[in-house]
């Protein structure tokens, strides 16, 4: 499974690249910031994608919507995001993402998370 | 400033001065009129005195009287026909005696009704003057009337309606421009004062819009740093990169309780911070208090394990509350936990639902050491903990009361707690809004 993770924070995004590694058997892209984000989905196939919600350059919401809308991918996009309330995950939902994880995530059941919202988006 | 106030005092000074003139007039009338009652007193007098003449006896007293007479009236001619008579008669003039008293009489007669017709010309004076005064009394009354309904009336009622909408929240608050006076006065002092009050709201709704923002910045901030300590050590605890000796492991155990413990608390503060928020919104609804306690236990299995101890809890009748299922769960959580921290083990833990005071009062009994009274003052404010129990189960964040607190209060309720040194603790709160629902059974539940 190819899976692109969009990050700013390298502790975060160094740690979770390993715990996907970890199940998912292939190596993680990493892309620092909104930008790089775009330019490896309108370069690469993704099987899943991560985004963070705040990072520089676009942020998580818009890289969704031009992901979405402009580069027609369709591959399951689940934000990571500290902001807790309602009216941000439903922000995220409404730009196409398929799921949401609260930050600080627990390291131990995070792939179950997403395998969670995975089988969800495969119903 | 012409004032209300001088405009009733104007309008009321010249209708007296008005009714001064009239009355003023009156009475020079009336004093006349009273010279006229002398003159036909005169004539009475008069005409007594001379029937009691006898033409060829001379009379001193009756002279006299003639000449007290004449001294009392005001009538010049009259005095020059009194004066001629008496004349005739001191002097015993048989010749000029018959036309002297003839002019006397025919003056007399034709006096007497001068003077009648007068007196009839006053009355009807007296009359339209007392009809003249009523009228005026009865415009003056009606045009107060007038004035004060348009003056003072209508800006108080339109003053109130103005007041009444502003607090309803209809803030449409300028009619017209205020009149120079008082109440106009009055009006332009409410309208500056309802502009600073809706500065003021203005204010603080940005306040709290700022602080709400400054929330999510800092959760961000703290969830982010927090977030890759807690993932750096699951991954080391794993094992995946070599298997760690026993000292290791227990290093790492402490930083990933603290971790989660720090994680915790900056959770309850938000969580704090946002239901003291002035903008924070409870999601009331219908239902169990019964099924609410259920939840809330459930949800603390793993600490009663640990704990070992015993939930009795003792309901009353199908209690509904209106509240907010996940708060109030949250308030009884704190407790409970809490009375699960300071019971030894073996011991219960007792729970009561029951109806006082037109509240529901729950209250959760622990059988722990109890709290001295100076703590209990001091109990609810934040971070707050007591001296730690002997068997540490899990280490609080300080902020488990103050949050039940809050959301009480929230829901318009009250918390308190009763306790000795030696004998437990009982914290209980209340929740105005409630009814009962015979549907459901009461009961004493173990657990």
């Amino acid at each position: 499974m190819k899976i692109l993770l969009a990050e700013d924070d390298s502790s975060i995004s160094t740690i979770l690249s390993m715990i996907l590694e970890q199940f998912s058997g292939h190596a993680v892209d990493l892309a620092p910031d909104g930008k790089q984000a775009i330019e490896l989905l309108q370069q690469n196939y993704y099987d899943l994608i991560l985004l963070d919600s705040m990072m520089p350059y676009f942020d998580g919401l818009q890289v969704c919507k031009l992901a979405r809308e402009n580069l027609q991918v369709t591959a399951p996009i689940i934000f990571l995001s500290a902001k807790t309330a309602e009216e941000n995950k439903k922000k995220c939902l409404d730009v196409g993402a398929n799921g949401y994880i609260e930050k600080p995530f627990d390291p131990t059941s995070i792939w179950q998370q997403i395998e969670s919202i995975l089988q969800r988006v495969a119903s | 400033m012409r004032g209300i106030l001088s405009r009733i005092k104007t309008s009321y000074l010249f209708f007296t001065l008005l009714a001064l003139s009239v009355g003023g007039y009156y009475f020079t009338e009336y004093n006349k009129f009273q010279s006229q009652v002398e003159e036909e007193s005169i004539y009475f007098e008069l005409q007594n005195v001379i029937h009691k003449i006898n033409p060829s006896n001379y009379n001193k007293d009756l002279q006299f009287d003639l000449q007290k007479l004449r001294s009392r009236t005001q009538n010049s001619s009259r005095q020059k026909r009194i004066s001629d008579f008496i004349q005739v008669y001191s002097s015993q003039n048989q010749r000029l005696y018959p036309q002297r008293l003839n002019e006397l009489n025919d003056f007399e007669s034709k006096n007497f009704q001068e003077l009648q017709k007068r007196k009839n010309k006053f009355v009807e004076f007296t009359t339209y003057t007392l009809m003249a005064l009523i009228a005026l009394s009865i415009f003056n009354m009606l045009f107060y009337l007038s004035g004060l309904q348009r003056q003072i009336f209508h800006p108080i009622q339109n003053l109130t309606l103005k007041i009444n909408d502003f607090v309803n929240g209809n803030y449409q608050y300028y009619f017209n421009t205020p009149t120079d006076d008082e109440l106009g006065h009055l009006e332009t002092s409410f309208n500056h004062m309802a502009e600073t009050v809706l500065k003021n709201m203005e204010e603080l709704k940005a306040l709290d819009a700022a602080k709400s923002e400054f929330m999510n910045i800092v959760s961000h901030e703290l969830r982010t740093p927090m977030t890759s300590i807690k993932g750096s050590i699951a991954l080391i605890m794993t094992g995946k990169w070599g298997e760690l000796p026993d000292k290791v492991k227990n290093l790492l155990n402490i930083a990933e309780q603290e971790t989660n413990r720090l994680i915790r608390m900056t959770n309850d503060f938000l969580d704090l911070a946002k239901i003291e928020a002035r903008s924070y919104s409870l999601d009331k609804k219908w239902q169990p208090i019964d099924s609410i306690l259920e939840a809330s236990i459930q949800g603390l299995k793993g600490l009663q394990e640990k704990a070992k101890v015993h939930i009795d809890w003792h309901t009353d009748a199908g209690i509904e509350v209106f509240a907010d299922k996940d708060r109030v769960q949250q308030i009884i959580t704190n407790l409970l936990s809490n009375a699960m921290k300071f019971t030894p083990e073996g011991q219960s833990i007792q729970i009561f639902t029951e109806i006082e005071n037109q509240h529901v009062k729950v209250s959760v009994k622990d059988a722990g050491p109890g709290i001295s009274e100076e703590n209990q003052k001091l109990i609810f404010q934040k971070f707050r903990q007591a001296a730690s129990p002997d068997r540490p189960l899990v280490k609080g964040t300080g902020l488990g009361l103050s949050i039940a607190k809050a959301l009480v209060e929230a829901h318009g309720g009250k918390i308190a707690l009763k306790s000795d040194i030696g004998r437990g603790s009982t914290f209980y709160f209340s929740l105005p809004e409630y009814r009962r629902n015979e549907d459901t059974l009461s009961g004493e539940h173990a657990a």
